[in-house]
């Protein structure tokens, strides 16, 4: 179920994250025929919050959003591709803020992420056609992540798919391969809490546990480290952050987990094919090693 | 003593009273289990299946024809039961005379002349027959026309030549009578042949994982299959079984992973040897199952691709009318085919009383100390049962089913036993219909939930009654 | 005769359809191009040939062998030489997880680190691995001969019927009833034998391990040890 893939360069003037994650997640097509994600951390922004909203095919719940957005924040322009609806709004908002007022009460419209540097790209498609629907060629930036899905229990369509944004936490998300088996259990509690669930997706509640540890004061290897110990079930996942990206294991390691590492970047993936997919010979001069289980690590640019 | 049976003495003290108090929780079978856990210290063993009853195929009815539709003329007008198993990738499908399979069951828990009657009664029957944990014996591929190669998570005897040698392979997820759980094979059953079919210590009590070493979860199950493939250069059908429980969800990824045929054990599925405990409290029942399955094979538009295999409690040719009704293309059949060898016949009784049992409630298959010869690798056991003697009681057994299946499809009008439908059926109880979406007898109304089988209705959930005019 | 087979363009099955077919042809030597991390390659080959992949291979290569010989120059993905009868698997980078899954004879050797599980299930094959190997490494072995140079994670050999695993560095916390035998100077030939060829060794010295038989027959009085089995 499910394949993940990250990439970072270790120099500025490596290879773009957007093109060798696109080719990455090629190669973990046949773990994931369902759907396809990228989050992409884009350095260039202009210290604003970029936010990308899914309304789906629902043009007038686009145009109403697009309008809440307007009234309360004063953002005067916006677009509309592929489902999507996207803005900048002043990063002094706070993001709890921006959710609020744009989500307004229609059940549809869900903020898929906030960020000066992340934009999480996400549909029922494959990697290229991704690509091609959000005009992702020749996207800036050193580090990302992606996904390919193999929806399990979870139903199959766009907010089912990752990455997951650790909201209300900007520019942090979250790809999952996996089935965390305590899901209800910990959804009721954050319920309780006044949290609202988007989707029946376990790695939804992954990206609610991560940004709570956020919240609380962790850092993220100690969030990452302590989800080994809270979450039960089999998974491995990646949470990617604007500095750069971290790996986890689940205690008993059933889901895989490798790092590829050259003088020039770190690739880390479901299965080595990602890799090779990604970078032809090249990768046979990489060196590879599984993540050990039950433990987290992280790199940074 | 006398007394007024209430604790109390004096008054009309006449003759001892008894005061018999039954139990609603402390049953005698529940205070035996206790009483002889507290000198185990483990949990109980047993063969054989769930004691609990169930809803099952017997909460349904057929509808024949009578008026309103044509029957057909018993014995003479032809009502044709072959079966194609794996035309979704395979080179060389699985070719049937008949709509029924026999399940895997192992060498090991069953004795070699158990195993070779099997192949050669359902040989003639026109059936497959499937080996079991621990790995193909040379004697089952001689036996059987139509072999269906387990690969199980112990992968004992697991051969790369055995599985070229087969006609189909069958990668098993789960059982039925204990999904999510290993397997076990108790030390007394681990004779010299089976130790060394099994690359294990003599004696042991060989405990079988859960899981299979070479790949975990889902994503790794299309490769499996792949690899397979490879194995087998793509000629031969890949099944995939699994132990009713979440049963739509798991349909759908052994679908994804590329199963040419599906077979879905449900909660009545039998074992020789398992956690009694297990039996009764996991899994879904047979009926819910093909439901589930049949469904999801629909939501991915793969019916009619993707071939389903039922097993799990299937006892007479009602239960095999019913499973294809609801949506299977062949039923497995194991438990029943061990009972029509001779399991739990009134022969030998002092062998059954020596294991603390009498006939009709023997589940002692895990001892290894079968009163009838099958569930045995005792050499004095064995020749209670001879080769021919199980092989004709097999094949007659699948005759029989299969003319009583074929009786049902005729009643209804069909010439062919699959098309039979949901729409011949009706529930007998309320769970039945909510579980299958049939309606329930003397009303029209299908109560089907999001799992149930899709009926023809119209928006109020009523299905259209005859038209005079013969529709 | 030396043969090449160039994975790029190939499907999986046209690949192993050309090793096959060039192994009933009687090469002697097949080269193995671009293989890419692919998986499935090499499966089922009974053919005495030898194979090289130059380059790394992914999930369940060189499986269901009996007879044949590979090498690979790069990385194995999971299950590399999985359910093997005779033949061998000389991976010179490292391997992923559940090495030499469930074979029953042959030879794997990984000159560096492997995954987890790796010898899981072994039921009479000889593993050799260079490196490290991780997390229940010899789970639920039956037989054969495992020999790890380097270090284990937690759980080494658990619930181990019989067998002979052999680690040359830190045991971690060996697995439930995996206790410690005595090194024998016959040992000490094999471990020799063993990785001498390819220059392996042990990274501190050799620590002889097995079953400990605790979990052959249940026994209540045991509970502690099987509470984890069962």
């Amino acid at each position: 179920m499910c394949g993940i893939a990250g990439f970072l360069s270790k120099r500025s003037d490596g290879p773009v994250a957007s093109e060798v994650l696109g080719r990455m997640l090629k190669g973990l097509r046949g773990r994931g025929p369902d759907s396809t994600g990228l989050g992409l951390y884009d350095p260039s922004g202009n210290g604003h919050y970029v936010v990308r909203v899914w309304c789906g095919d629902d043009h007038a719940a686009a145009e109403a959003a697009g309008e809440r957005a307007a009234a309360a924040f004063g953002v005067d322009q916006h677009d509309f591709d592929s489902g999507v609806l996207r803005f900048a709004v002043d990063a002094a908002v706070p993001v709890a803020d921006i959710c609020r007022e744009v989500e307004g009460s229609d059940a549809h419209v869900e903020v898929f992420s906030v960020g000066r540097a992340l934009q999480i790209y996400k549909h029922v498609m494959d990697g290229e056609e991704l690509a091609r629907a959000y005009g992702l060629e020749g996207s800036p930036g050193r580090h990302g992540v992606g996904h390919t899905r193999l929806a399990t229990e979870s139903r199959i369509d766009v907010q089912h798919a990752h990455p997951f944004w650790a909201r209300p936490f900007a520019d942090i998300c979250v790809v999952h391969n996996g089935h965390i088996t305590n899901y209800h259990k910990l959804r009721r509690l954050y319920e309780i809490k006044g949290h609202r669930f988007f989707t029946g997706n376990d790695s939804e509640l992954l990206a609610l546990y991560l940004a709570h540890r956020l919240e609380e004061g962790a850092t993220i290897r100690e969030a990452m480290e302590a989800s080994v110990r809270d979450l039960d079930g089999a998974f491995s996942y990646l949470l990617a952050t604007p500095d750069g990206l971290g790996m986890c294991r689940d205690r008993v390691g059933s889901m895989p987990g490798i790092i590829a590492e050259t003088d020039d970047w770190i690739a880390v993936a479901s299965e080595p094919i990602a890799v090779h997919q990604a970078f032809g010979e090249a990768a046979e001069q990489a060196s590879f090693r599984e993540l050990g289980v039950g433990r987290a690590e992280m790199w940074t640019l | 003593m006398s007394g007024n049976g209430d604790g109390t003495s004096g008054g009309e003290a006449i003759a001892a009273r008894r005061w018999l108090h039954h139990h609603a929780v402390w049953t005698p079978d529940v205070i035996q289990d206790i009483q002889l856990k507290a000198e185990l210290g483990r949990y109980r063993y047993r063969g054989m299946s769930t004691t609990r009853p169930v809803p099952n195929f017997d909460d349904l009815t057929f509808l024949p024809c009578t008026l309103s539709r044509v029957p057909l003329e018993g014995y003479r007008e032809r009502c044709d039961t072959e079966t194609v198993l794996g035309t979704r990738f395979a080179e060389r499908p699985v070719r049937l005379k008949i709509p029924i399979i026999v399940c895997g069951m192992s060498f090991g828990a069953l004795s070699r002349n158990a195993k070779a009657g099997i192949g050669l009664g359902a040989s003639r029957a026109g059936s497959s027959t499937t080996t079991g944990d621990g790995g193909m014996h040379p004697m089952e591929r001689a036996n059987s026309e139509r072999l269906v190669y387990q690969i199980c998570p112990s992968h004992y005897g697991n051969d790369a030549h055995d599985m070229a040698s087969a006609d189909a392979v069958e990668i098993v997820v789960g059982q039925g009578a204990k999904p999510g759980t290993g397997g076990v094979l108790l030390g007394a059953k681990v004779s010299d042949e089976v130790a060394r079919m099994r690359d294990l210590p003599l004696g042991v009590d060989q405990r079988s994982p859960v899981r299979h070493p070479d790949f975990i979860g889902p994503a790794d199950l299309r490769l499996k299959i792949e690899q397979i493939r490879e194995a087998t250069d793509w000629q031969v059908p890949v099944y995939v079984k699994i132990g009713a429980a979440r049963t739509r969800d798991d349909v759908k990824l052994a679908a994804k992973a590329g199963a040419d045929v599906i077979v879905i054990d449900g909660m009545e599925g039998g074992s020789a040897a398992t956690p009694d405990i297990l039996y009764d409290h996991t899994g879904i029942p047979t009926m819910a199952a093909i439901c589930e399955a049949r469904r999801a094979l629909e939501d991915m538009g793969l019916l009619g691709e993707v071939q389903l295999v039922l097993q799990g409690g299937i006892k007479n040719g009602a239960d095999v009318a019913k499973a294809l009704a609801l949506g299977a293309d062949a039923v497995g059949v194991g438990s029943a085919v061990m009972i029509a060898l001779g399991c739990n016949s009134a022969n030998y009784i002092e062998d059954y009383h020596a294991l603390g049992v009498e006939p009709g409630h023997c589940a002692m298959c895990h001892t290894g100390q079968c009163p009838v010869g099958i569930t045995t690798q005792d050499e004095r056991l064995i020749p209670r049962l001879p080769v021919d003697v199980a092989a004709e009681r097999v094949e007659n057994f699948l005759n029989a089913l299969t003319l009583e299946c074929q009786m049902f499809a005729r009643a209804c009008g069909k010439h062919d036993v699959h098309d039979l439908e949901p729409e011949d059926l009706r529930t007998l109880t309320l769970e039945a219909s909510m579980i299958t979406g049939i309606p329930l007898v003397g009303t029209d109304v299908a109560f089907g939930a999001p799992w149930a089988h899709r009926m023809h209705v119209d928006g109020a959930g009523h299905l259209p009654t005859a038209d005079i005019d013969g529709h | 005769m030396d043969a090449v087979v160039d994975c790029a363009g190939l499907t999986t099955r046209e690949v192993n359809q050309a090793l096959k077919r060039l192994a009933a042809e009687g090469a002697g030597e097949i080269r193995v191009l671009h293989p890419a991390a692919r998986h499935c390659l090499g499966v089922a080959m009974f053919e005495a040939v030898r194979i090289r992949f130059e380059g790394s291979v992914g999930y369940l290569c060189c499986t269901l062998g009996d007879g044949a010989d590979f090498e690979v120059l790069g990385d194995a993905g999971w299950s590399i030489g999985a359910d093997m009868h005779a033949g061998s698997v000389l991976v010179h980078g490292g391997a992923g997880t559940n090495v030499g899954a469930s074979m029953k004879g042959g030879t794997v050797v990984v000159k560096g680190s492997v995954g987890t599980r790796a010898g899981i299930a072994n039921k009479g094959g000889t593993i050799v691995i260079g490196g490290d190997a991780g997390y229940m490494s010899g789970f639920m072995y039956q037989k054969g001969t495992m020999v790890i140079c380097g270090d284990v994670d937690a759980g080494i050999g658990d619930s181990m019927y019989a067998g002979d695993i052999y680690v040359g560095g830190d045991l971690g916390t060996p697995g439930s009833d995996c206790v410690e035998h005595e090194l024998t100077d016959a040992d000490a030939a094999l471990l020799a034998e063993l990785c001498e060829p390819h220059g392996l060794g042990p990274k501190r010295g050799w620590t002889k391990l097995g079953s400990g038989g605790r979990l052959h027959n249940f026994d209540r009085r045991e509970f502690a040890i099987w509470r984890e089995a069962m």
